[in-house]
């Protein structure tokens, strides 16, 4: 029998169009199914005959919010399969940059799309008649985190001087003093951020499931490593076929992607904090630690913390890059071979999986991408089933808009999966 | 997309327009009352989302294209020389789930009052615009290439200098020559510009003995060049 089937098209406050429709019968959920309605792309298809050394720049395009982290795991998967190596200060500039990218998708998640739910407003852009203060602080952030990507990047949304083999032009030398102040200044937001997300009410619930983020010694992984897994494993990018397959359902866009022939996983800032928390600087952990967090994160809700951590984490790390210097080596024309080439990064959202078979001439024959959504649309699912059965007694609207604020704390990126999102709740 | 990251400038905006539909930063639904602009992103590549856009310019008085995607169908439409099925059994094992179909700007299926070229837009060209609307005075629409812009930097040319194929000479200015001035060929994301000679381009580049292979990838990418946008 069923219950009710509680829908939400279109849902709001993601980036790109999709729908959940859920169906409980019994109080249980019989079915859950994230909807991808956002139209294809094709990069896949349309890269093929493409040069390796456009990959950067057309794979950027993939998304408006993390072009950053396209770009670089598409310059680290051709230099891969090029053999090309880079020098430590272009590997470090390449990491501050990559961190810009992750600052202001924080800041653009936490106050504009998940910030909403916990104060009561359909946009942080309403919220701004009462609490300008606090929408003006998100602004900054990203201002701050753009003003970083631009410095680096030669601009913030899809970055233009990454490039195969290093970067065509290094930041200017006469622009890093103020870079490093607004980073300075910006610190303070950062912290206040901290005590806004740590007054959110959280819904209570928590789901134990393999996490994946990137790993390597010495650093909170960004962009060098190797994946590690809650379960003990480890695995080079070369590998990551033999661990993670892709299945493809039919009624969504987007594909689910499965761990070791079992079941899903969650990638992201909860899964780099579980797995990397030792990593984070002494701001980082002061900062968890004021918040009332710490590993394992099982909270999905809770990420917003974990968002807000990671803010504080990046600041730090791009002070310290940046201090270092910013000079960088220009590349070297890369040689072109037949091969194929992977990499794996961290992008805003997770794990980034970057794969090209090259040609002799160095033509992309076939093209393989895995974007963090992709990652995680199993796992958000399977999250409903656990949720729903805890809330049957909530009414369609507010079921709608608890299961609403499940998604978004995924913060999934449609567009990148493949672009759109809707929640239908059906109860039996 | 770009809306979000004018920062606190959007705040400004707003004092003189009201924000109706954004359903990536708000709730709310598509309102049933008409809309004195709207601004559309991205390419129109099916029925549900023709039927869309002509609803939404039924609706609007004054409609700007935003963005490569939304001007010329941008790099999606790289797929539409591709023949019909095999795009999609490229990236799906079972295709016949999943529907799209060529990529086109919104000019396809309606008429377009202004163009926001390039991917991105530049923010400054998106504020201008916005605020020439709410001064209701035709927004400006960039005369130049930016290959103009790029002397006007005092830029040395990537492809005299490295023999970068650069579609600087025959694309719509308005971005300040950005990637050149970094060091990196233009790759047109802003479009074609009316008057300008793509062939004189493409003979200078065999003159120069780079391999039509080349040449076609870069005559197709963020638009096709020979596609002149009505404008």
């Amino acid at each position: 029998m069923v219950d009710r089937t509680v829908v939400y098209d279109y849902i709001s406050r993601v980036e790109g169009q999709g729908s959940l429709v859920v169906t409980i019968s019994n109080g249980k959920v019989k079915d859950a199914k994230l909807e991808i309605f956002e139209a294809p792309r094709f990069f896949e298809a349309f890269l093929r005959g493409r040069k390796a050394l456009e990959l950067p720049e057309l794979t950027s395009r993939i998304c408006g919010i993390c072009p950053i982290a396209h770009v670089i795991t598409a310059a680290k998967a051709v230099e891969n399969a090029l053999e090309i190596s880079l020098d430590e200060r272009t590997i470090a500039l390449r990491k501050a940059l990559a961190l810009s990218g992750i600052m202001q998708s924080h800041a653009l998640h936490i106050y504009f799309l998940a910030a909403p739910d916990f104060l009561g407003y359909p946009s942080a852009i309403a919220a701004s008649k009462d609490l300008l203060d606090v929408v003006k602080r998100g602004f900054r952030l990203k201002m701050i985190a753009n003003m970083v990507s631009e410095y680096i990047g030669g601009r913030a949304v899809h970055p233009v001087t990454l490039t195969v083999g290093g970067f065509t032009k290094s930041p200017p030398v006469e622009k890093l003093d103020e870079t490093i102040k607004s980073l300075d200044s910006s610190l303070k937001d950062a912290f206040e951020t901290i005590t806004l997300v740590s007054g959110f009410k959280y819904p209570e619930f928590e789901s134990d499931h393999i996490n994946i983020a990137l790993s390597n010694k010495g650093e909170y992984a960004i962009t060098e490593g190797v994946a590690k897994t809650s379960s003990g494993e480890y695995f080079d990018s070369r590998d990551y076929r033999k661990h993670v397959s892709e299945e493809q359902v039919p009624y969504s866009n987007t594909k689910r992607s499965i761990f070791n022939g079992g079941g899903p996983f969650e990638v992201g800032p909860v899964a780099r904090f579980n797995l990397n928390y030792d990593l984070l600087c002494d701001a980082a952990k002061e900062a968890a630690e004021k918040s009332g967090i710490r590993p394992p994160v099982k909270n999905p809700f809770k990420s917003t913390i974990v968002r807000a951590i990671e803010i504080i984490q990046a600041i730090e790390e791009m002070r310290s890059i940046l201090k270092e210097g910013v000079n960088v080596p220009p590349p070297r024309k890369p040689k072109l071979r037949q091969g194929m080439g992977t990499a794996l990064t961290e992008a805003p959202r997770g794990l980034l999986y970057h794969s090209y078979v090259l040609d002799r001439e160095g033509n992309v024959s076939k093209a393989d991408i895995v974007t963090p959504t992709a990652h995680n649309s199993w796992r958000i699912e399977r999250d409903i089933y656990e949720l729903v059965p805890l809330v049957t007694h909530l009414d369609d609207n507010s079921l709608r808009s608890l299961l609403g604020m499940l998604v978004r704390a995924y913060d999934p990126c449609i567009s990148c999966s493949v672009h759109a999102f809707t929640v239908r709740l059906i109860r039996e | 997309m770009v809306l979000v990251h004018l920062e606190e400038s959007l705040l400004e905006v707003l004092k003189y327009a009201e924000l109706k539909y954004f359903r990536m930063v708000s709730d709310d639904d598509l309102p049933n009352e008409p809309l004195d602009v709207a601004v559309v992103e991205g390419a129109v590549t099916n029925e549900e989302e023709a039927i869309m856009i002509k609803k939404i310019r039924r609706m609007s008085k004054f409609l700007v294209a935003a963005g490569a995607c939304a001007v010329t169908g941008g790099l999606n439409a790289i797929k539409n020389i591709s023949p019909e099925g095999e795009v999609e059994s490229t990236v799906y094992s079972s295709p016949e789930h999943v529907r799209s179909g060529k990529a086109f700007g919104l000019n396809e299926y309606v008429n377009v009052d202004a163009y926001l070229y390039g991917c991105p837009i530049d923010r400054r060209e998106l504020i201008n615009t916005l605020m020439s609307l709410v001064m209701r005075v035709p927004p400006y629409i960039p005369g130049l290439t930016v290959c103009m812009e790029c002397k006007m930097n005092g830029n040395e040319c990537v492809f005299l200098t490295r023999g970068e194929l650069c579609l600087g000479p025959v694309t719509v200015g308005g971005c300040s020559a950005l990637c050149p001035s970094n060091g990196v060929a233009c790759e047109g994301c802003r479009g074609v510009l009316k008057g300008t000679n793509p062939k004189g381009l493409e003979l200078a580049w065999t003159n120069a003995e780079i391999s039509p292979d080349l040449i076609r990838l870069k005559l197709r990418k963020y638009s096709d060049v020979y596609q002149v946008p009505a404008r």
